[in-house]
């Protein structure tokens, strides 16, 4: 029974698990090659759960006083992996062909492999993947006749780039988090942990600790600590700027590696079925505009869907400490006005930079520039839908930070559907023809995202109400 | 104002369990009072309750004269807290966290704040997460008490100090016990350092006070120790 409780009282496993049914249900709706790469990846999703527990069972302290603990365990894996990771597998093997791997199916495709990594937790596994993902993009399109890449030396250029992204990125991270090695201690085999602590420690002596605040101590047991001045009764924004900065929700660090690596990975698909228009032959410049503005367009699931996403898992945590900071010098309406400002503020900026990304590493990786920019001014109006639908996000952001800690799995599957019903079904991107029809269709995406904003609009006041009469004890 | 905290008929349900039955208490300013309890009898409940961190169900809370729930900034700028359970910023260190505390009070005193780092020896440069239970419990109450608030609550604040430092925290809290202004609300399970520390006494019994006076009421009413008192008191009620 552990194997099925457990995936749905981790937040980020049962997220995938949901998300992973979503794109079952789905995965039935008629289309080439999407309904089985659709059931693939959702069984996939549960497989990476059912591995997630299988690794913390094998190191739970209970194996050697428990008769028979690790037998049965394997048994119940094995047996639940027979019937769900390899039932994805095969199906993968045998239903997607190259002609059938339409665009949203590899968008699944990465969505399960992600979904992998955070169920499983393998270190090595994200940037093995990410920059296995870029190689079999590039080697995929560059040999397809539907490819844009049809040069080498492009090809290999944009592949090469994409890996230096990813392993410039886990090095980063290894060096920003040099200091935690010394305190943290692998579960189970993880022979990677080894490998990122000396990197960390490796880079830390090149380019010096990673921390900014020092605090200098001297041989005298006395130490002076500068206090600065005392924030007395400040204003809900101040408030807001100095307990988002100070409580550590920005991670300003964590988007930057992020934003480019999930923008260059959906940048990447340069193409979809039947994103050519007729008559027109590939490597065309028109050809090209379509593929870089359908490659964007891409992104904007992602610039939807993540910011609160993100948001309302961080601020989940928060909540064990607004007891204390509740009895801060700041009356009932002073600090939930600032608590709610501060998060309102890091959904937007998660959006900015998820969408400006978006953007610039398009532009980074276009091959004519101009053929960028008029793809950027046509692809505008999504990203200004984008950022009015964060509008409704942000309340339900907002109101799942109140609630028990299963809730923000809600705002997954509520930012899902209303991605799906305001980008998808007025225009689904499977069925693209031209870029112009994108266009065509960007009045109507504006106008359903206004909708959603007014709706985000008129339920603050009821998040407010609810927050002012929440226990924080 | 004379009383520091004012509760009158207090309930408090969560569900269909009732945590508080009909409490009535009133602390005068100045005190120092300890509250004593089996585990479940509704201490922390009643903390929170008088603290504005929960509703109360029914009955009324008050504290430095204003309402417990809807607190102004002045007031709480005047009140220090140490819950039982320690949550600190862990990603922190500990000298970020007392910059980062003080940066709320203007009453800040940097000279107590440099004597209990001394005293404590508590570790600057280290991250909260890194430091055991009791030197987490010894950050708390640095940063409730080193601002000098007008009424100080504490919940269970020497459970996880090792001797020498519940010595040094006792003494502290008779320091700090000194001005007449100041007032002490401390719950804790060791009559022995309520004995030394507090001028009265409220026992708790199932959700409501079974006993409220001065430490030395209590002991020629029973004529034993602190302890015994708290136990005949507790199986008192539960005859009677």
């Amino acid at each position: 029974m552990t194997y099925v409780r457990r995936p749905f009282s981790s937040w980020r496993a049962g997220f995938w698990i949901l998300f992973g049914l979503y794109q079952l249900f789905f995965g039935w709706l008629p289309g080439d090659g999407v309904s089985a790469t659709s059931l693939a990846c959702g069984v996939l999703f549960l497989g990476g759960a059912l591995w997630l527990h299988f690794r913390e069972q094998m190191v739970d302290s209970r194996r050697r006083l428990t008769p028979k603990f690790i037998p049965t365990h394997i048994a119940v894996f094995l047996t639940l992996s027979a019937f769900l990771i390899g039932v994805g597998i095969l199906l993968l093997v045998q239903n997607v062909k190259p002609e059938l791997l339409a665009t949203t199916g590899l968008l699944l495709l990465l969505f399960g492999y992600i979904g992998c990594c955070v169920a499983t937790q393998i270190r090595i596994l994200p940037y093995l993947g990410f920059g296995g993902l870029f190689w079999f993009l590039a080697w995929y399109f560059s040999q397809s006749p539907h490819a844009p890449l049809a040069d080498a030396p492009t090809t290999m250029m944009i592949a090469c780039l994409g890996a230096a992204l990813t392993f410039g990125a886990m090095a980063w991270m290894s060096w920003i988090t040099e200091e935690h090695w010394g305190y943290v201690k692998p579960v189970g085999f993880d022979p990677v942990f080894q490998i990122s602590r000396a990197t960390g420690r490796i880079l830390g002596k090149i380019l010096g600790p990673s921390q900014r605040h020092r605090i200098p101590t001297t041989p005298a047991v006395t130490v002076s600590i500068s206090y600065g001045a005392p924030m007395a009764n400040p204003g809900a924004i101040r408030t807001a700027l100095r307990r988002w900065r100070k409580s550590g929700a920005s991670q300003t660090g964590l988007w930057m590696i992020i934003g480019p690596v999930l923008a260059w990975v959906f940048l990447s698909v340069r193409v979809t079925e039947g994103a050519q228009a007729p008559g027109i032959p590939p490597n065309s410049q028109l050809h090209s505009g379509d593929c870089l503005l359908v490659s964007i367009l891409i992104g904007v699931p992602f610039v939807v869907i993540l910011p609160a996403l993100f948001v309302a898992g961080v601020w989940r945590h928060q909540r064990k400490y607004m007891e204390i900071e509740s009895l801060r010098p700041a009356s009932r309406s002073q600090f939930i006005g600032g608590l709610l400002s501060a998060i309102t503020l890091q959904v937007g900026s998660v959006w900015l930079y998820f969408a400006g990304t978006t953007a610039i590493i398009g532009g980074l990786c276009s091959i004519e520039a101009h053929t960028f920019l008029a793809c950027l001014v046509d692809i505008a109006p999504y990203l200004l839908a984008s950022f009015l639908v964060q509008f409704f996000n942000g309340v339900l952001c907002l109101w799942i930070v109140s609630h028990a800690r299963w809730a923000t799995l809600l705002i997954g599957v509520a930012a899902l559907t209303e991605f799906y019903l305001v980008f998808v079904l007025l225009f689904p991107l499977r069925s693209l023809d031209t870029g112009a029809a994108l266009v065509s269709r960007a009045p109507a995406v504006v106008g359903i995202a206004a909708i959603c904003m007014l709706l985000g609009l008129i339920l603050i006041p009821f998040v407010y109400r609810r927050w002012m009469n929440l226990e924080m004890g | 104002m004379t009383l520091a905290i004012s509760i009158k008929n207090l309930t408090k349900d969560f569900g269909s369990k009732q945590a508080l039955r009909g409490v009535d208490l009133e602390i005068p300013i100045g005190a120092t009072v300890g509250l004593l309890g089996a585990n479940g009898s509704g201490k922390t409940t009643l903390i929170k309750c008088s603290l504005g961190l929960l509703r109360p169900t029914t009955g009324e809370c008050q504290l430095l004269g204003e309402s417990a729930w809807s607190l102004s900034a002045s007031a709480k700028a005047r009140l220090g807290y140490v819950p039982q359970v320690i949550n600190l910023y862990p990603w922190m260190r500990v000298a970020e966290l007392i910059q980062y505390t003080a940066s709320f009070y203007a009453t800040w005193n940097p000279e107590l704040t440099d004597r209990l780092i001394k005293e404590w020896e508590l570790p600057l440069n280290d991250r909260v997460r890194t430091l055991s239970v009791g030197q987490k419990q010894r950050l708390a109450i640095l940063t409730a008490v080193a601002y000098q608030p007008d009424l100080l609550i504490l919940d269970e604040p020497a459970a996880s100090l090792d001797p020498q430092a519940r010595r040094q925290f006792l003494q502290l809290l008779v320091e700090l016990s000194e001005p007449e202004q100041r007032t002490v609300l401390f719950s804790t399970h060791i009559t022995s350092d309520l004995e030394r520390v507090a001028d009265y006494v409220a026992i708790m019994k199932e959700g409501k006070i079974a006993w409220f006076g001065s430490l030395e009421a209590l002991k020629e009413r029973t004529h034993t120790s602190l302890e015994d008192a708290f136990l005949e008191i507790q199986q008192g009620v539960q005859h009677g």
